[in-house]
């Protein structure tokens, strides 16, 4: 079979390939994403200037006057408000933070060396609830059988009620202590990421399950669909076809909101499974004072998440480009 | 779609579906209600009830497993301090906190959807975009900062609940709100001569108070979670005062020989919030006539 046959035997795209994003959506995409992670700077900032003298935080509460004098000096916070926010603003633009206390080199390279760790808890934890999300929802709208249809999702939904940290320690307790089979501290070896991955699993799949199922059902009751079974395509085209691809984009959307349960919560399941990434570190320089870090990796958490919900919109919006053209 | 009134004219029954009524479910919903006051009560009257005080030691019987008819029901941790009498104790301060602060966050979410609606234009605007950057920052994330440099009291962690808790029960009222102004009725009201303040008072307002409610209930489910693990990371309730959260954290490294002291606590928080989420469920399904589906 040459090229040119498969080439005349497919519909010819003759009007060659568009965008689906207009550029005004694109741009004000943009100008949202970056307002947003100017608020959490802004945020982060008068958070930490709430106290007045931020080096109070950073000193020991017994440390003598001097110190505390001297620190305040050192870090900039006798200048005026206003112009340190200036000072703020610009390191965080040009990437000088201010060197990790503890550590004495620049938070970024700590931030960045434990960024790998997080993407691929958050990959792989993301990727099982998608799964195990998609598998739930699609049986939920499909089945036949009444107990299929409510079982898998109220499953998926009991365990969202348990906070996530709660849920890390009974998964400890039953499967690293009561039946030692995997390992529950560190990333030493492969399997220690089954556990924390199956936290976030076990957190995300129950919202991505619901929408599955509206979308589906709501698809399933479309004029289209409707049409397509009428002309007597099969039954598994019309659902795949048909059905399934038109259904995704409410998915895609949910996984955006959800990206900052895969951020933000891997502050709390890092911390419990001790597993070397972003979140971990946080913590932990929260309780050494090592404010640059803190401020090093929340500002790298926020522009991560505003990041993946960009993407996450312009996606669905590529999916269902009604909503990109407005 | 329609907001099904009283005042609509569609007939509700045929369009919305019948919530199930199985006898299972009163069942549940009844468990729920007996379960919630059940540990609402017990951590009130923890004094009362509780042998023991909350730090007093008993080192002799330090790790003592739970026996029901015992000494200590529920079991002793590493310095023999009673868990049971731990867990009430830890559960003020989880769930006063966590209250308030959903109590808060509802009252605000309330306050700002009718200010969006009835406002005008620029108030409706100008909050939808503070919405919109409150739900891009992963609340727990604000928490730590807030919390890491203004010190971890009770209301700095008040403050940080509320405001990571206000979005959802203003998403919900603004839209649903929105609906309810744009009903013939309280065009009427505003031609037959009332107010702003009293279309607000008289007419909106009740017609927003149930969804409220199960706004509250949502609330305090994610206030409770957003308290304890805040409490786990250790920026919650600090020691020797018990927290549940806190608890599940100092428990924690004792796991493999008393499972107890990390899991009794965890138990409670589950419990509480299951509790709350069946009994907000249920009302929300009581509702479905008037809200036409805006509880998410």
């Amino acid at each position: 079979m040459t090229i040119a046959s498969v080439a005349a035997g497919a519909p010819r795209l003759t009007r060659g390939f568009r965008w689906p994003w207009s550029r005004r959506y694109l741009v004000s995409r943009l100008l949202n994403a970056v307002l947003t992670v100017w608020a959490v700077l802004t945020i982060v900032f008068f958070a930490l200037h709430l106290t007045g003298n931020p080096a109070v935080v950073l000193v020991a509460p017994d440390a003598p006057k001097e110190t505390l004098a001297q620190i305040t000096n050192l870090m900039g916070f006798d200048k005026p408000i206003l112009e340190q926010y200036g000072i703020f603003l610009r390191q965080i633009v040009t990437g000088h933070y201010p060197d990790s206390i503890r550590y004495g080199e620049s938070p970024l390279h700590l931030v960045a060396h434990r960024l790998p760790a997080t993407l691929e808890l958050g990959a792989v934890g993301l990727c099982g609830a998608i799964i195990l999300g998609s598998l739930a929802g699609y049986v939920a709208a499909t089945s036949g059988h009444r107990r299929l249809r409510r079982i898998p999702v109220s499953v998926l939904t009991s365990f969202e009620a348990i906070p996530s940290f709660f849920l890390s320690v009974v998964l400890i307790a039953l499967f690293a202590i009561t039946w030692p089979i995997l390992p529950f501290a560190g990333n030493d070896s492969p399997d220690s990421i089954v556990l924390p991955a199956l936290v976030i699993t076990c957190s995300l799949a129950a919202p991505i399950s619901r929408v599955f199922r509206t979308s589906l059902q709501e698809t399933l009751d479309a004029d289209h669909v409707r049409l397509a079974q009428a002309k007597g395509i099969s039954p598994r085209a019309v659902m795949f076809r048909h059905v399934v691809v038109n259904s995704l984009a409410p998915v895609i959307n949910v996984i955006g909101v959800q990206a900052g349960v895969v951020l933000g919560g891997a502050v709390v399941t890092e911390t419990v499974f001790s597993w070397p990434g972003v979140g971990q570190l946080t913590t932990a320089a929260i309780g050494n004072r090592d404010y640059p870090i803190v401020l090093a990796s929340v500002t790298v958490l926020a522009i991560g998440f505003v990041v993946i919900n960009l993407v996450v919109d312009l996606v669905a919006a590529g999916l269902d480009p009604r909503g990109g053209q407005r | 779609m329609t907001a099904l009134l009283p005042m609509a004219q569609t007939p509700a029954p045929e369009l919305a579906p019948a919530p199930r009524r199985g006898a299972l479910r009163e069942v549940g919903t009844v468990l729920a209600a007996v379960v919630l006051i059940a540990i609402v009560v017990s951590v009130v009257l923890a004094g009362v009830i509780g042998p023991h005080g909350y730090d007093e030691q008993d080192v002799i019987n330090s790790y003592a497993h739970p026996t029901w008819f015992g000494h200590h029901p529920l079991g002793t941790d590493n310095l023999g301090r009673d868990v049971l009498v731990r867990t009430l104790y830890g559960g003020r301060p989880a769930l006063a906190i966590s209250a308030v602060a959903a109590v808060l966050a509802t009252a605000l979410g309330l306050g700002l959807s009718l200010l969006a609606v009835l406002g005008g234009r620029f108030w409706d605007a100008f909050l939808g975009r503070i919405a919109d950057i409150q739900l891009a920052i992963p609340t727990i994330l604000l928490a730590l900062v807030v919390l890491a440099f203004a010190g971890s009291g009770t209301k700095p962690l008040i403050v940080v609940l509320t405001v990571g808790a206000w979005v959802l029960t203003f998403r919900i009222l603004r839209s649903h709100a929105g609906r309810i102004a744009a009903l013939p009725y309280i065009e009427a009201a505003r031609l037959s001569g009332a107010g702003p303040g009293s279309v607000l008072w008289r007419h909106v307002l009740p017609a927003c108070a149930p969804l409220a409610a199960v706004g509250l209930t949502l609330n305090f489910s994610s206030t409770l979670v957003l308290e304890s693990s805040l409490g786990y990371l250790g920026l919650g309730v600090q020691p020797p005062k018990p927290d549940w959260g806190q608890m599940v954290a100092t428990g924690q490294a004792q796991l493999a020989g008393a499972w107890w002291i990390s899991l009794i606590p965890g138990a409670f928080i589950v419990l509480t919030v299951v509790a709350v989420q069946i009994l907000g469920d249920r009302i929300a399904d009581r509702l479905t006539l008037i809200t036409d589906g805006d509880v998410a």
